[in-house]
């Protein structure tokens, strides 16, 4: 918006200094000229004007403008992109440096996008962001150029990407009423074991897990999950889950690693 | 052809002051747009979806194209600037880069002077002209710093005969008197 602005006052600076050339070069009675500014017929708002006609575009209004900072707004859609470039953008504020994270977006709808986003990022955030780490991120589809980082915290943002995964298949149909609106239970993995089957770069595990609500007898299920590569190793035999079940149906379990509460 | 080059030459000799300072805070901006790098943020974007075959197929080369036609338009537009400002700077510190050319070639008429600003002359094909003579560059040769047409006093004008613009003032004392 104001880089265009000033592109238009660029503009129009050039046109002035253009009719002060030509009149300088053809007019035959210079002392009356069309321009403004141009009263008494010295060169001094000539001057001026070319002035800052020379500094405007060392303000950079010229160059190919980033993509911005992305203000969240409602319309904004939530998806999981993939990191597939980081570059550092060669400046740092407090120490910290800037780097241009480019992702690949798969929205729940319509086709995949490459999208950019640029932020300061902590030495210790850095090792989070390998090629390929999942990020949330939201986006508008009218400019899909500039995406931006979605808060997994915020609520709206939860349910956003569940909805996210129910749409690319991540979560079993079968599970889904169980995920959206089940009872929420600490449960331990009994057994694990990869089906080879894989979607968006998650793989596929059949566990089988042992649900202790607390004050009821143990019961096992069996269950399939999808799950980033990185978190494989918080699904080992042993470790402790949360499982969501619909109490008249307790066999159909959808096991989550963080503790969900149903939206 | 000569007077051509002396004519447009002269814009930027007459206008030193002006010229100098367009150059010198110009240049620097037009230099970036002509010489600046081509790797922008969004032409990485651009091949990173051609990468990922993801690029949209209508912009391709139509973007390229136009920011290397954008390129040599900021580059003459530069040698212009700078030229203008060396031009300006001779000019500025008194070396006659076209008035000597234009004393020498000039048809001579007689004029008049307005409080320095502005001289009128009438060429031989009848057209009056009002022209700009600047206080820093003043058009004056082969004295530049001689007063010449105080009060009424006609001065001596020689023009290019293609482009009465490019004019000097003759502060020789024999048609100055």
């Amino acid at each position: 918006m104001i880089r265009n602005l000033l592109r238009l006052v660029w503009l129009l600076l050039s046109a002035w200094l253009i009719v002060w050339v030509l009149e300088g070069l053809f007019g035959v009675d210079q002392r009356h000229s069309i321009l403004p500014f141009q009263g008494d017929g010295s060169s001094r708002p000539a001057l001026f004007i070319g002035v800052a006609w020379g500094i405007l575009p060392m303000l950079g209004i010229f160059s190919p403008a980033g993509p911005g900072r992305r203000r969240a707004r409602p319309d904004d859609r939530i998806a999981v992109a993939k990191v597939i470039a980081v570059d550092a953008t060669g400046t740092t504020i407090n120490d910290v440096p800037q780097y241009d994270i480019f992702v690949r977006v798969s929205p729940d709808s319509g086709e995949d996008f490459i999208g950019q986003l640029r932020m300061l990022i902590t030495p210790d955030e850095q090792s989070s962001l390998v090629i390929g780490a999942p990020l949330p991120v939201r986006f508008s589809s009218m400019k899909p150029d500039a995406v931006a980082l979605a808060d997994p915290m915020d609520p709206a943002v939860r349910q956003a990407l569940l909805d996210w995964r129910i749409a690319k298949g991540l979560i079993d149909p079968r599970q889904v009423r169980a995920r959206t609106s089940g009872i929420t239970s600490p449960a331990d993995i009994l057994s694990v074991r990869p089906t080879g089957k894989r979607l968006e770069g998650q793989s596929e595990l059949a566990l089988t897990v042992l649900i202790s609500p607390e004050g009821q007898t143990p019961w096992e299920a069996e269950t399939t999950l999808f799950a980033y590569p990185q978190a494989i190793g918080r699904l080992q035999v042993g470790s402790p889950v949360w499982a969501m079940y619909r109490r008249e149906d307790p066999k159909t379990v959808a096991i989550t690693i963080e503790k969900e509460t149903v939206a | 052809m000569f007077d051509t080059i002396f004519w447009l030459l002269n814009f930027p000799a007459s206008n030193g002051y002006a010229m100098v300072f367009i150059a010198a805070f110009g240049s620097t901006g037009l230099a970036m747009l002509a010489f600046g790098g081509a790797r922008g943020g969004r032409s990485r974007l651009q091949s990173l979806r051609e990468q990922e075959g993801l690029a949209a197929p209508t912009a391709s080369a139509g973007p390229a194209m136009l920011t290397r036609t954008r390129q040599i338009v900021f580059r003459i537009v530069f040698a212009v600037v700078l030229g203008s400002g060396a031009v300006g700077l001779l000019a500025l510190i008194g070396v006659p880069v076209t008035n000597a050319y234009i004393h020498a070639n000039g048809v001579e008429t007689t004029g008049t002077m307005d409080s320095g600003d502005w001289v009128t002359f009438t060429t031989e094909d009848g057209t009056e002209y009002t022209l700009a003579n600047d206080f820093f560059t003043p058009s004056v040769y082969p004295d530049a710093h001689a007063s010449v047409g105080w009060g009424d006093a006609p001065v001596t004008v020689r023009y290019l005969p293609g482009h009465p613009q490019a004019f000097v003032i003759d502060s020789t004392p024999a048609s100055g008197d």
